[in-house]
């Protein structure tokens, strides 16, 4: 795609594409809110609907509402932060967990149950910071160590990704064999994943970071799109690739590192969605962005429906089901798309 | 030694014979100062073989079934209890009791705690039956289902279990779930640090105060010893139990009572 392609994108396919996935992601809100182990649905609230006693709503208002948003959120976050490593390292392949930046995340959030944070202030804060510096320090390692002559291949994100969650999670069992019993439940629990019983109030915190991240994102979507002319390209073209790269891996790893502290090692929501919206709306990132947002919502939503329904009333961790519905995708991908991929 | 093993082996007077202990053994007192040879499910082999045992006290569990047959070929004979039911505690009593020759103390001791249950039972028949969350862990939320020893233990104590239908006897329950069924007394045994505080104590589940449970002040923090593990203690256990559910009938229990 040329710079004059780019520059032609009208508004109007921006707002008609956004509207189309928006109006996807408030469906599954809307049926992420109907449906759980609890017998209540949304009907309930409505005026000619049959009346819903005290319990059934704090179950629709406080236990599912808070938790379908945050999966919208987190969701949106995973799917954004996916784009914008598959953008920067040139690679459709690069997800946040197939890259080990997930995997960095968690190690670092393990550390932080581990030494002392595990109560109040210090572990609300101190978990999530974590988790960040875990999952930036995993980007740059990869960066490093992936590169050969100014481009990541493949092959080399898939070793590296591969090498480095493994290592990521013998470090883990390493912390884990030093655990006390309360830190291992913490430590196993964490790991596993799970939408925690928030209320809306806690909720919003998470939105406020997200909403500040994803607008500066936003704003570089035309370097990305540089971006997918190679480096040098893009440096032709005016932008100062040096500087985007490290605020999009610090941007993107922030949004991986808040997902995996609020809610565990959710897989493959960033390649999946990038990936279906790319084939439907073509690579330029000012409609890929937003559009990625609202997906991965809609997506993790309809995931954690699924997690919360298929064993009720028990529960899965929803990583398992995008697990289960990622890994198949991402194989049928990597057959597909070989050729392109240099196999 | 498991820690259910060692307090039978305390009952029985069998403590003197022992020498050494699982890692989790918190009682009979006697036996704490005796080395420590791992987990029920993974045993030491080499510090137990060191300290020359020829009997291995254990929990029957399939994580330990390899190390016990390795235990076994070695030449020390492993006696898995089956400890997790009620009539597996009276079956794992009257074994090890003949195993080291106090069968008399044994039935002696069997025969006292199936009266003392009895007495429970009849007495928690005649009160009004109370709907009971047992909670292993909150977040996410396990609790006790069917089949477990606890939700044996709150059918003997004039309670039912709301998680009755539950698909294991430990299992992840929706939170959504644990509030439809509008539980009347809630037990939680999800902190276990010797400090935590433990009494009628609503904690996060104050949050809820729809919950009968919550409303009426029936919420407990319990240290999960005093009430998880099966053995000698059952009575002890179930008249605790009945104590939760009612406690306006069986008396108050005391903070220190619900503490490790």
């Amino acid at each position: 795609m040329t710079r004059q392609d780019v520059r032609s994108l009208g508004a109007g396919r921006v707002a008609l594409w956004c509207g189309v996935v928006g109006a996807c992601l408030l469906a599954a809100i809307a049926l992420g809110v109907s449906f759980g182990a609890g017998k209540v649905t949304l009907v309930q609230l409505l005026p000619w609907g049959p009346p819903a006693s005290d319990v059934d709503l704090d179950i629709l208002l406080r236990v599912r509402l808070p938790r379908v948003l945050l999966a919208a959120i987190l969701g949106g976050a995973l799917s954004v932060a996916g784009v914008c490593f598959q953008a920067l390292l040139r690679n459709p392949l690069a997800d946040p967990y197939v890259l080990g930046v997930s995997g960095g995340a968690s190690i670092g959030g393990v550390l932080a149950l581990v030494l002392g944070a595990s109560s109040g202030m210090l572990r609300d804060l101190g978990v999530p910071l974590m988790a960040f510096a875990g999952a930036l320090g995993a980007l740059l390692l990869i960066e490093w160590v992936a590169t050969v002559d100014r481009r990541l291949t493949v092959y080399n994100v898939l070793l590296t990704g591969a090498i480095f969650n493994a290592f990521s999670s013998a470090l883990i069992y390493f912390v884990q064999s030093l655990a006390t019993l309360e830190e291992l439940r913490d430590i196993v629990v964490y790991l596993m994943g799970r939408f925690p019983v928030w209320e809306l109030e806690r909720v919003a915190p998470v939105a406020l970071i997200c909403v500040p991240v994803l607008i500066a994102l936003y704003a570089m979507s035309r370097d990305f799109n540089a971006f997918s002319l190679g480096e040098e390209a893009a440096q032709q073209l005016g932008v100062d690739v040096e500087r985007v790269k490290r605020r999009t891996f610090i941007l993107a790893s922030l949004l991986t590192g808040l997902a995996v502290s609020v809610a565990g090692l959710i897989g493959f929501v960033g390649l999946i969605i990038p990936h279906v919206l790319r084939m439907l709306l073509g690579p330029d990132h000012r409609i890929l962005l937003p559009t990625a947002f609202l997906g991965g919502g809609a997506f993790l939503v309809l995931s954690d429906l699924a997690a919360r329904l298929l064993i009720a009333p028990g529960e899965l961790p929803v990583g398992v089901v995008t697990a289960l519905i990622g890994g198949p995708f991402f194989l049928y991908l990597l057959r597909t798309h070989r050729r392109r991929y240099g196999f | 030694m498991a820690p259910a093993g060692a307090e039978m082996l305390g009952a029985l007077g069998g403590v003197v014979r022992t020498v050494g202990i699982g890692d989790f053994v918190q009682a009979p007192e006697a036996l704490l100062a005796l080395p420590r040879v791992g987990a029920y499910d993974a045993p030491n082999v080499e510090r137990i073989l060191e300290l020359r045992a020829d009997l291995f006290i254990t929990v029957a569990s399939q994580a330990g079934a390899t190390a016990h047959g390795r235990l076994s070929t070695l030449g020390i004979e492993v006696m898995a209890l089956d400890t997790q039911t009620h009539d597996g505690v009276f079956r794992a009593l009257a074994d090890l009791g003949a195993r080291i020759g106090a069968a008399d103390r044994a039935a002696e001791l069997a025969a006292t705690m199936r009266m003392e249950l009895t007495a429970v039972r009849q007495r928690a028949a005649a009160l009004p039956r109370r709907k009971v969350l047992f909670v292993v862990d909150r977040d996410p939320l396990f609790v006790a289902g069917p089949g477990s020893h606890i939700d044996r233990m709150i059918e003997a104590a004039g309670g039912v279990n709301v998680a009755a239908d539950a698909p294991n006897a430990y299992h992840r329950l929706s939170i959504e779930a644990a509030l439809e069924r509008l539980p009347e007394v809630i037990i939680d045994t999800s902190s276990n640090g010797a400090s935590a505080p433990r009494g009628r104590l609503k904690g996060d589940w104050a949050r809820w105060s729809i919950l009968p449970a919550v409303r009426d002040d029936r919420v407990w923090q319990v240290d999960p010893s005093r009430l998880v593990i099966p053995g000698i203690r059952l009575p002890e256990m179930t008249r605790l139990m009945a104590r939760l559910i009612h406690p306006e009938e069986f008396g108050e229990p005391a903070a220190a009572e619900l503490a490790r």
